[in-house]
This record gives C-alpha cells, structure tokens and sequence, in this order.
C-alpha cells in the first residue's frame, strides 16, 4: 500500500508540475499559432475565421488611427480578426528576431527601413501574392529603400520621415536670435553654433541641441559635411569629408553644447525638449503629432538644417510587411494592400500628420501646422545621394548603424580618438561589403 | 497466511528519491539543459538567427579571444559584483539581525525594506533614473535651485557604476534579508542563553554564535547574490544603456547586442558558454572556499 501511494505521490506531483508548466502555455497555445497567422490554408476569400497577430509600435496617435481602420477592415470582412500588439520600438527587433527563429513570426508587423535591411530573408515576397509592377507605380521612387531588398517587394511603404530640425520657438525670441526665413538664407553649421551659444545664454535654456542618437540622426551631418558611410572602394567614414562632420560634432559636445547624456546614457530627448530645457532638437517629422499634442508651454517650430558643404536630410519611413510561414501570408497580403490603399492612407497620415509616400496622395491637406511639413518637404527635396548608396546594402544597417550606436559614445567619453573610430567603422564596412559582393 | 509488507523495500527507496527529483529534473532539462545544448551548437556556427547556418568550427571562439570589447565587459562585470557582493551581504544581514529583534513595528520595518525587492529591475531602472539622471534628475535638479553644481552622475563613468551599485543593493536587500531573518530565528536560543550565562557581550555573541550558525545561509546569499549580480542586464538598459562609454556595460548586455543588434546569434552564442564557464567555476571556488556552507564542529 505504501508502494503505492508513493509512486501514486511521486507521479501526481510530476503531472502537477508539468501541468503547471504547461497550462500557460497551452492556455496560450493556440493564440500562439493565431500570432503566426494560424493553421487555416492559405487562400483568399474563405470565409474561414482568420486570426493576425500585427506588432505594432507609436510615437504618437498611430495606433488609435490604425486600431480604427483595422476595425473597419473586420466590418467588410468579419472572418478576419487582426490583433494589435503594441511593444516598444526599441524592441521591435529582438521581438521578431526571437519570433523569427522561434518559428512563431507574426502574421503582421510595422517596420522600417532598418527591418527591411535586417530581416529581409522572412518576410513574404509580394510578387508571390499580388502584381508588384501596379503596386510599385503607386509609390515614389525615391522610397524604394523602405519596402524594397534588392528588387524584391517585401513591405508595403506607409508614411515617409525626414530628419530635420525643431527648435525652440520662446528661447529664441527671447534671445533675439533669428533662424532662417527660407531656403535660400540657410545658416552655415558655425553660425548655427553661435546661434545656439547665444541662446543657451540669453534664451533661458540650459543646454543647446539634443542629437536623437549617434547613428541615424546624427548621419545628417554626416552628409551635410559631404561625408558618407561608404563608397565604391568600400567604407568611407576616414575621409576628409567624414572626418570634418565627426570632429564639428565632438567639438558640440566638448563645448557642452550637445547635451552628452543622450548618448552616454540613455537620457530620452524628447522629455528633454519638452521641458523647454534644449533650444533645438535635431530629430524628424514624426515628432511633429508628438510635439503639438504635448508641449503647451512654449512655442516650437521647425526650421532649416544648417549648411556644410552641401544640404541633406536623411529620409525614413515606415512600412507594413507580412512574413513568411504564418500559413496566412494571402490575407495578411491583402490586408497590407487594402490598408495602404490611397484612400485608407490618406486618412493614416493626415490623421497621425504624416508625409505619405504614395504618388496620389501627394497633396493631402494637414489640419495643423502645415508650415512645418513644407520645410520637412523641403529637406527631402536636397537629400545627397550618397544616402541612398549607404541604404540599399541589405543587412548594412546592422554593421554601420550599430558601430555608430557603439563607437560614438566611446568618442565622446575621449577613451578613443575620432580617426579609431573612423578606421573601425571603414574596416567592418569593407568586411560586410566584400562579404556581400559589393566590392572585390 | 498472506504475509503483509509494512515497508518499502531497499529497491524500492532507491528509485523514490529519483522519482522525488524528476519533475524539477524535467524542468532543468527542458528549460536549462536541452538550451544549453543548442547553445554549444549555435556557437559552432554563423548563424544571424534568421535563415540558414554555416558550420564554422571554433571561430567564434578564436574571435571572442581577441575582443576587446567582450573582455572589458566582463572586467567592468567582475568589478560591479566584487562591489556589490560584499553590500548585498552586509546590509541585509544588518537589517534582519535589527529586525530579529521584539521591537515596535517590527513587522512594517520589514514590509518597507522588502518592498523594493518586489519591483522589477527594469522599473528600478527607470526610478533612479528619474533621481540621478544627468539633466532630468530630482537630483540635480534641487542642487542647482540651491545654487550647487550639478553632478555628473550618469556621465562619469565611476559615478555611473556607483549609481548601478546603489541600485542594485537598494532592490535586492529586502530579499536577502527575509533569507538571513530564516537563518537567525533557526539559531537555537539555548545558545545565546549559555553564553549570557558566561557574561559574553552582544558582539561576542554574534562574532562567536550568530556569524558561525548562520554560514549555510551566507552561503546561499553569497552563491545566489553573485550569480545574480554576474547576469545583470534590465536595470543597467534602463539607468545607464551600459554607459557612459561601456563603464556599466556588463556581460550579458555585451552579449546581447551581438545577438540582437549585430544579428550575430552564433558569436553571441560563443560569448554565453564562456559567461557560463566563468560562473561555473567561480560556483565551484565559493562552494570549496565555504566547505558546501557546512557549519564547523
């Protein structure tokens, strides 16, 4: 008896166990395989019930207008449900990485140049679901790089950004420090310098400029400077051009000017500048809904980059791509092209006041601040080439963007000189670049 | 007549035991080992976590030698967890020897000094960082009102590592306090009893009683405290991003950046078995040094 009750003992408490570590994830189960698409066969215009994990992140109102649209799309087709999963941008890419590998990728997801460039390899073709040449006349061609991975058509571009800069409306009058009045009385990056010294002293600010992060924001004056990550030969970051940009920058923060916390640690800089601390914020337009729903204690505008040797902003974008394996690519597909459709985007982008990348959605009037997306607009006009060489090379973003992220910081602190960095940098290009058959 | 068994027979008691540890074996195996597994395999490859993967021997290995980078993080590692141990112990040994004790809000001075514990790394990130953050902080922000400097905190790299410390024995004492109150009210009151009768003074008693008594529960705080200490990621991402400058960059962030920035998940995977090897051996020196945590006859 007592043989028994031991082994009844032992083998209860192993089954209580397992259960315990089962019952969430079988609880979770089957929405596990819903947030890969879920097992119903891969054909359009079932009335089978659909279910779509989308991964989902904002910087402003997004994902409101998108919740709203998706429930529109489940009003014209009621056998799809689409599950909006909001995460932190700074972890969309360890989230689909882990997806990915986990076999478990979403069904949906935004993205933006960068996932393009990283996770190419998983995400759907869309010329396996639907006519691409009709799909890429409706978009300009200056975005290829956000939906594009070689001439492959792997998302579908939702809204364009362009890095540029906002400043701080108050401080600058009150310093008596006048910017730009149009594009052609554009400051030079010494006179923006003195101008923001002045206003650090007589704006009743603290700090002078908040650069968002050392990679792609700070790329803007990278190319401003005629600088670039790469070239034909292979990493470009040690020429005179590069190096000039790099060491105008250093001296920003030597001089206390750039507020180094933002890169040395983390510090985030849009509280910064929301706290009407920070004269100017060398950010983008997607800050733009951000800002006018936030900041009422001062004014803010946009003005003109400062010239170097040339004119240029960065251009970015977000897209909305599907991945393979989820057993529903067609719907999400659908999805994608129903969502981005003139109509649909018309009402994304001036609702969340984005520029939209769509040709015949060119001329969507913005309830607010239109002003300020003119010179947006305007600085995406004068972006250098060089940007797009440095965006197409799939994967690059990893390697260049990531040194960048990591090195800077370094530069910074002064525990390693510009030129190390540069020649860092150079060197993992031309690694990357000779890997991928970019240069012999 | 039937004989009836009253015992379990010798067979019998040598597989219970076995059957005893096999849920919590099914779990280190499921969880931990088959990982772990698959982590020495990924490291022998080139894998980018996404597509196919190349077999590619010991390069991983032979890269991870000679960077730098890797190195200097498990340097700045070795040096938060040396400073950080000896508080994690002294501190809340302190606190549950004073809460021990019949005094008046015994029970709320517990609750107060458990409560961070409770709070997740990443939180406790995000609240000092709101304290001491360079230009966002409570901190400098009430100095400068008062006309002082402000104080470089997350910007200077030996104040960074101070502030990650502070955190850090600030979130995990209420933990180990609540370990070393169960390993005093353990202690046999005969004892303290014997040496009153000898005329022993309280530190007598506690450098001769309470500190001999008390060394398998050390041992635990000192074995747990340091392994965790060594994997600390969520509350240096969210208070310093590993900076300024790699000061606060530990391990196991160093690792992750290669896994899921770089899209290096083989390389990333050959820097976990060395992390691995380091805490193993570092297990087993503590275990030799403390004799297993065995109290001395």
């Amino acid at each position: 008896m007592k043989k028994l009750l031991a082994c009844m003992l032992a083998v209860c408490m192993t089954l209580t166990v397992l259960a315990g570590c089962s019952s969430p994830s079988s609880s979770s189960g089957a929405p596990a395989v819903s947030g890969a698409g879920n097992s119903a066969p891969a054909t359009s215009g079932t009335d089978k019930e659909i279910v779509m994990d989308m991964i989902w992140w904002t910087d402003g109102n997004e994902t409101v207008v998108m919740q709203e649209l998706i429930d529109e799309y489940h009003e014209l087709h009621p056998n799809i449900t689409i599950n909006l999963q909001e995460i932190a941008f700074s972890d969309l890419d360890t989230k689909l990485q882990m997806a990915i590998a986990g076999g478990e990728a979403p069904a949906l997801s935004r993205g933006t140049e960068s996932t393009v460039s990283r996770m190419h390899e998983a995400m759907v073709d869309f010329a396996d679901y639907t006519d691409v040449e009709a799909l890429k006349s409706e978009y300009l061609e200056s975005v290829d790089y956000l939906y594009k991975s070689g001439d492959t058509v792997v998302a579908v571009p939702t809204e364009v950004t362009a890095n540029g800069l906002i400043y701080n409306k108050t401080a600058f009058a009150a310093a008596n420090v006048e910017v730009p009045s149009g594009p052609d009385d554009i400051w030079t990056w010494d006179e923006f310098r003195e101008a923001l010294q002045t206003v650090m002293e007589k704006g009743g600010v603290k700090y002078g400029l908040v650069i968002d992060n050392p990679s792609h924001r700070w790329s803007t004056m990278l190319y401003e400077f005629g600088g670039s990550l790469s070239n034909a030969e292979g990493g470009n970051l040690s020429s005179e051009e590069s190096m000039n940009a790099i060491r105008f920058t250093k001296q920003l923060f030597d001089d206390k000017i750039a507020v180094s916390s933002i890169w040395l640690s983390g510090e985030d800089p849009n509280n910064l500048f929301r706290s009407g601390q920070v004269a100017a914020h060398l950010s983008g337009t997607w800050m733009i809904q951000n800002y006018d729903e936030n900041i009422k204690d001062f004014e803010w505008g946009v003005t003109y980059m400062p010239i170097g040797t040339t004119r240029s902003s960065v251009p970015g974008g977000k897209n909305i791509t599907a991945f393979k394996g989820t057993g529903c690519e067609q719907e999400a597909v659908d999805f994608i092209l129903w969502v981005t459709a003139q109509e649909q985007n018309e009402k994304y982008c001036k609702e969340c006041l984005f520029v939209s990348p769509r040709k015949d959605n060119a001329a969507i009037e913005y309830p607010v601040r239109a002003e300020e997306f003119a010179i947006f607009a305007d600085e995406l006009a004068n972006t250098v080439p060089e940007v797009g060489v440095d965006f197409s090379m799939p994967g690059y973003a990893a390697v260049g963007f990531t040194d960048l992220q990591n090195l800077w910081p370094e530069v910074i602190a002064g525990s390693l000189s510009p030129e190390d960095m540069a020649a860092q940098v150079d060197a993992d290009t031309l690694e990357f670049m000779q890997e991928n058959g970019y240069v012999k | 007549m039937k004989k009836q068994k009253n015992s379990i027979t010798s067979t019998e008691m040598k597989i219970f035991p076995y059957l005893l540890i096999l849920p919590n074996l099914l779990i280190f195996a499921i969880f931990i080992a088959v990982p772990a597994v698959f982590g020495v395999a990924y490291s022998l490859t080139d894998w980018g976590g996404i597509g196919e993967m190349s077999f590619i021997g010991f390069a991983n290995y032979l890269k991870l030698f000679k960077d730098t980078r890797f190195w200097i993080s498990i340097r700045q590692t070795f040096l938060y967890a040396f400073i950080a141990l000896p508080l994690i112990v002294a501190i809340p040994l302190l606190l549950a020897t004073l809460l021990v004790k019949n005094i008046r809000f015994r029970g709320m001075f517990r609750s107060i000094f458990y409560w961070p514990s409770m709070i997740s790394y990443i939180v406790v990130g995000l609240l000092f960082q709101f304290i001491f953050g360079d230009s966002t902080g409570v901190i400098n922000y009430l100095l400068t009102r008062i006309g002082m400097q402000e104080v470089s905190w997350f910007t200077d790299g030996f104040n960074a590592m101070a502030v990650v410390i502070l955190a850090s024995v600030w979130s995990r004492s209420g933990f180990y306090m609540v370990t070393f109150i169960s390993g005093l009210t353990s202690i046999d009151d005969t004892y303290y009893e014997a040496a009153d009768v000898d005329g022993a003074s309280s530190f007598h008693k506690f450098w001769s009683i309470t500190l001999p008594l008390l060394k398998p529960t050390m041992f635990l705080v000192m074995i747990l405290g340091f392994i965790d200490l060594f994997k600390q990621y969520g509350l240096v991402l969210t208070l310093t991003n590993g900076g300024p400058a790699g000061a606060t960059k530990f391990a196991v962030q160093y690792i992750y950046e290669e896994a899921f920035q770089r899209f290096d998940l083989g390389y990333a995977s050959a820097l976990s078995m060395v992390l691995l090897v380091i805490l193993a051996a570092l297990t087993l020196i503590q275990f030799k040094l403390n004799k297993g945590g065995a109290v001395d006859e």
